[in-house]
């Protein structure tokens, strides 16, 4: 379960684990889940999850693009 | 207008993978990214140079695939065994390979928002903002879509996690 906490913000942590935050904000959330066990096990909870859907799809980006996707930009 | 389009091309992928995600059947998703392509290159001279133009391409492909789905969901299955088997052949491992059918099924499993949301963010990095325009909701809207998927995913994880340690789970109950 999602701690209720005031700091981090779900979105600034949504933003560490897509590895968007500055390395001062990544600090300081990293600060954080050191000092609170629920807020770090639902960091690594929602981590194994983008890494899981990366594992399951990220296949595809390296699948040739089919022809039909690639003849529509020759259509006018 | 020529530029456009290869910038388009280069966000091809991503549809792709994130058309898969959606609707798993591969012919269905590939249609799906057709028409955003389709309607993304007759809308070019729409799109703004120097905004987001991944957040537009998707917003298209949201629309196509709202508009789609009850169409999609009628039309007769033709597809393959092979294509509705879980995509496990990008696996590492084996032992990993059923915590990953488990996460398959449960996004699956989500209320449509909260998966979509789940999708935008988890797999594509897209922040609130990005998914609030392609989505067409307010921020708070995203927040909560995004927490609930969160937590449902992780209820699921865990008690399938339970079920498969049953007999711990009881020895640790029992002592306490």
């Amino acid at each position: 379960m999602s701690p209720r906490r005031k700091f981090p913000s779900e979105e600034a942590l949504q933003a560490y684990l897509q590895g968007r935050l500055s390395a001062a904000h990544r600090q300081e959330i990293e600060a954080a889940a050191a000092e609170d066990p629920e807020l770090s096990a639902w960091i690594e909870a929602c981590a194994a999850q983008n890494r899981g859907m990366h594992m399951l799809y990220d296949g595809i980006l390296n699948e040739p693009i089919p022809e039909n996707l690639l003849r529509v930009f020759d259509q006018e | 207008m020529g530029e456009v389009r290869y910038l388009i091309r280069e966000h091809i992928p991503a549809l792709r993978r994130y058309a898969r995600a959606l609707l798993r059947d591969r012919d269905q998703a590939d249609d799906l990214v057709q028409d955003c392509l389709v309607r993304a290159i007759n809308a070019a001279d729409q799109w703004e140079p120097g905004t987001n133009l991944r957040a537009w391409l998707f917003a298209i492909l949201h629309n196509v695939y709202v508009s789609d789905r009850r169409k999609l969901a009628r039309r007769p299955r033709h597809v393959t065994v092979d294509s509705e088997e879980p995509r496990l052949e990008y696996l590492p491992n084996q032992v990993k390979s059923v915590e990953l059918g488990e996460l398959e099924r449960a996004i699956r499993s989500l209320p449509e928002q909260q998966r979509i949301t789940v999708l935008l963010v988890g797999l594509q990095g897209m922040d609130y903002k990005e998914v609030a325009e392609i989505t067409g909701v307010p921020l708070g809207t995203v927040r909560s879509r995004l927490s609930r998927a969160r937590e449902a995913l992780q209820r699921i994880l865990n008690d399938t996690q339970t079920a498969s340690s049953g007999e711990l789970h009881v020895t640790k109950k029992e002592v306490s």
